[in-house]
């Protein structure tokens, strides 16, 4: 069953065209990999999908519903939520806070009766404690989270915003490069916590560089070159096609890569 | 000691807050300096709103006396030109004042950075001006006597029951403020001051809770300016001049960003030392700019949170 | 028809030296992201030193050319002792700084100068031009071709001279500037120093026809940052534009409606531009990366 469904999207950019008829359909459950060389538009679709900009042609639906040009509050609510290629934290709050805010969305927003603490007030802050903790373990971020953001490594950090998005219980979850600045070791935990989340029924798009981690871990491999789509398909053979190859090493690169 | 252990850090400095309070009259016996610490109080409620809008929101307001005038003119102009009793003007100031900062807020908290502040600015000069020039209504510069809040025929005043009063409401407004903070609105607004983006996608409503803190703010300065105009028995326009929302901008800051007790240390330093250098006050404008560029070069985070992190301790 | 003249003529004088004080504010701006709130006071400054050069015995011209180079000193110590040091500060930190800044210069200046108003015979001893019954004094005259020489001049140091496209380059992209070896520091520094020289002419110019006093500056940095935004803020001829065109504004409707809330009529327009074209008229529309 489609989750999200994009329609010839396409943004401008100065007199530049940021993407141009990108058209693609991402299944329940599944988990999708958009791919491309530096500067083919990855970053800017996950913000047309996530409601950062508003794009000037095309459309998107999520369950059937039109959700172009929805602003990020209202798709967070309705069950899409990502991370950031180059980091949204909340840099002067606490760890444990930046994951509590992943809440917000299901907590009481009574203002009201945050004005008083009434007891109401204190019961939900238990309870958004208590799953924030559970999220950052389910990433595999066992620290103190009493820690400030700010002083976590930068691969700590990206594990941290995929627990903060998790933790507004997404049907559907953007990662945005979420291996860069991992070694070999965490981009291994990393695919099991994908694994993981994808097993637990959440549909993932992913970005990625990190090839061997795409491969091993997408149902289905979307690329992109210069804001159009170049191909798509399944796992490694995407990789081996000539025009993918010549996309991100040129041709003589391709030739070269063909020949050894 | 388990109940005080079990306050979480915020609440205890909102206790200590009190405890200094009511052991204050205890030393300073003198009716002069009772009324500088009620005046503290006083200021420090408006310093107090703005120290949520720019330390927790991160939106820097420069018109934010114009809201501490609206509350102060309500107390003369009501019961002067419209026959209101004191009570009436009491509600009805912040009552503006909140209608005010929701209609103009809505269009300009979209506005970043420096544009927002210069719109707050303008903001301000403008109910300044119209405070100076409608004389009819306003007294214009010599500004309006205000009639004394009395109920049941005792009247406010005197410096014992105004310290007692403005000191009572600050602390309810600290608690309020305190409670707001460790809230999921507190968390939201936090966010929001980190990464409007970043608090977005995780499903809060930036504009929103952006509006709802400029309201807060413009509704702590309209009460403190009613009871700022009670107080004294007189306003001028000066009360919601430039000077003054760039004074209530340094308390905040040079107390600290963030912190509510900085809001109140923020605050006595700048009404404590005009008075201690009332020698000075030709140079009064000189100390305040070399105050402010100093202490935003030297102590960036202002004076409450750079001695707690000395302590090793956090406000929150 | 005269009257209509008349406010024109005040208008584009005035707007003349709103232009300057917006052209101040965006150099500095495009190339250190800061807006200084002191800009206000070159202006101020400009016009109270003339004025108290004059009063020392000083002939005109070297009384001018003594506060020029005085201003420009402030601006440049204003950059080195203030703005410098605070780095990479908040724009929290950087308002409160620059307002502070110009609060001490206004106070330090009402000390040594003294706060009264202060003024100045008009340049010329000509009586300017008469136009269909209306009158462009000869002080006007001089404010308007004033701008324009300075106008003129800029864009030829910022087009045409290696230390003026360095400018531009920091504007544009301050990494690629640094690497190409362009050194920040000095070229925010030259901003303020020739944001400081413009503030100052503007000021020796008004000060005949609008007399000046310690506090004079405070408005005009508010009227100057409108015509700057009006313009699209980071646009110096959007600066002109808009600078010329809240003078006109001004001049009509303290003419035609209300010369009470002749001031107001900047700070309305600044809120209208602000909430319905924050672009300005002139700026682009940009986009934040996440």
């Amino acid at each position: 069953m489609t989750l999200l469904n994009i329609k010839e999207i396409g943004i401008d950019f100065g007199g530049i065209r940021a993407l141009d008829q990108v058209t693609l359909s991402v299944e329940k459950g599944e988990v999708f990999s958009i791919i491309g060389p530096n500067g083919a538009g990855k970053t800017t679709l996950f913000n047309v999908i996530s409601g950062v900009y508003r794009p000037h042609r095309g459309s998107i639906l999520l369950d059937g519903t039109e959700i172009t040009g929805v602003t990020p509050w209202r798709l967070a609510r309705a069950g899409l939520s990502r991370s950031f290629q180059n980091l949204q934290i909340f840099g002067r709050m606490s760890v444990l806070d930046n994951v509590m805010v992943g809440r917000h969305r299901h907590e009481n927003r009574n203002m009201l009766a945050h004005l008083f603490t009434l007891p109401s007030v204190l019961a939900q802050n238990r309870i958004s404690r208590e799953l924030a903790q559970h999220y950052l373990s389910y990433v595999g971020l066992d620290i103190d989270a009493r820690r400030s953001a700010a002083g976590l490594s930068y691969g700590e950090l990206k594990r941290m915003e995929i627990a903060r998005a998790l933790a507004t219980e997404p049907r559907i979850l953007l990662l945005d490069e979420p291996a860069a600045g991992c070694n070999p070791t965490e981009t291994d935990a990393l695919c099991a916590v994908i694994r993981k989340i994808a097993d637990d029924g959440i549909t993932v798009v992913l970005i990625e560089h990190d090839m061997k981690l795409v491969v091993q871990i997408s149902d289905r491999i979307h690329v992109l070159n210069q804001g159009r789509t170049l191909a798509q398909g399944k796992g490694a053979e995407v990789m081996s096609r000539p025009e993918v190859m010549t996309a991100y090493l040129g041709e003589h690169g391709t030739r070269e890569m063909l020949r050894a | 000691m388990n109940a005080l252990s079990r306050l979480e850090p915020r609440f205890r400095i909102l206790l200590g807050l009190a405890i200094l309070m009511a052991a204050l009259p205890l030393v300073i016996d003198n009716a002069f300096y009772l009324r500088i610490a009620a005046l503290v109080y006083i200021f420090a409620l408006a310093t107090l709103g703005l120290n949520l809008l720019m330390g927790f929101a991160g939106l820097v307001s420069l018109g934010h006396a114009g809201f501490v005038g609206i509350g102060a003119y309500t107390m003369a102009v009501g019961p002067t030109h419209l026959g209101w009793s004191s009570w009436t003007a009491l509600v009805a100031g912040p009552a503006l004042a909140g209608a005010l900062a929701w209609l103009v807020g809505r269009p300009i908290l979209k506005l970043r950075g420096h544009y927002f502040a210069v719109a707050t600015l303008g903001l301000g000069l403008l109910i300044s001006m119209v405070l100076n020039n409608e004389t009819a209504w306003t007294g214009g510069p010599d500004g309006m006597t205000v009639p004394r809040l009395s109920a049941f025929g005792w009247t406010l005043r005197g410096a014992t029951p105004w310290y007692w009063t403005s000191a009572g409401v600050l602390l309810i407004g600290a608690w309020v403020a305190t409670n707001l903070i460790g809230s999921p609105t507190g968390r939201a607004l936090r966010a929001i001051h980190d990464s409007d983006t970043g608090a977005g996608v995780l499903g809060v409503n930036v504009a929103q809770y952006k509006l709802a803190v400029f309201v807060l703010s413009a509704v702590f300065a309209a009460i403190a300016g009613a009871m700022l105009a009670l107080f004294h028995g007189h306003i001028t326009p000066e009360s919601a001049g430039f000077m003054r929302s760039v004074e209530f901008a340094t308390m905040a800051v040079l107390g600290g960003l963030g912190s509510i007790l900085g809001s109140v240390v923020g605050t006595a330093i700048l009404v404590i030392l005009p008075q201690a250098l009332v020698v000075f006050h030709e140079y009064e404008h000189v100390l305040l700019g070399l105050l402010m560029m100093v202490f935003m070069i030297f102590l960036r985070a202002g004076i409450v949170p750079s001695i707690m992190t000395r302590l090793g301790r956090s406000e929150l | 028809m005269t009257s209509a003249i008349q406010f024109t003529f005040s208008g584009l004088t005035m707007g003349a030296i709103y232009a300057l004080v917006a052209i101040g504010f965006v150099l500095i701006y495009n190339a250190s992201s800061v807006v200084n709130f002191a800009q206000g006071e070159f202006v101020m400054l400009g016009g109270m030193l003339a004025v108290t050069f004059v009063g020392l015995g000083l002939p005109l011209p070297l009384a001018c050319l003594a506060s020029i180079a005085l201003t420009t000193l402030v601006g440049l110590l204003l950059y080195l002792l203030a703005i410098r040091p605070a780095g990479d500060a908040s724009v929290v930190s950087l308002i409160i700084i620059t307002i502070g800044a110009s609060i001490f210069i206004r106070g330090v200046a009402g000390v040594l100068l003294g706060k009264g108003i202060h003024q100045m015979p008009d340049f010329l001893t000509w009586q300017g031009l008469n136009i269909a019954g209306a009158s462009l004094g000869s002080q006007s005259l001089l404010v308007l071709i004033g701008t324009s020489a300075i106008v003129l001049a800029l864009w030829f140091f910022l087009a045409r001279t290696l230390l003026g496209k360095a400018i531009v380059a920091t504007a544009s992209d301050r990494l690629g500037a640094q690497l190409a070896g362009i050194s920040t520091s000095l070229v925010i520094a030259l901003c303020f120093v020739v944001s400081a020289a413009i503030g100052a002419i503007g000021g020796l110019l008004i000060t005949p026809i609008g007399l000046t006093s310690y506090d004079f500056g405070a408005a005009l940095a508010v009227k100057g940052f409108t015509a700057a935004v009006l313009g699209g803020l980071g646009n110096p001829l959007g600066a002109i534009v808009g600078g010329l065109t809240l003078g006109l504004l001004e001049a009509w409707s303290a003419g035609y409606i209300s010369s009470l809330y002749k001031d107001a009529i900047a700070f309305i327009v600044l809120l209208a531009v602000l909430v319905l074209m924050p672009n300005g008229l002139m700026g682009r529309s940009s986009v934040e990366r996440v």
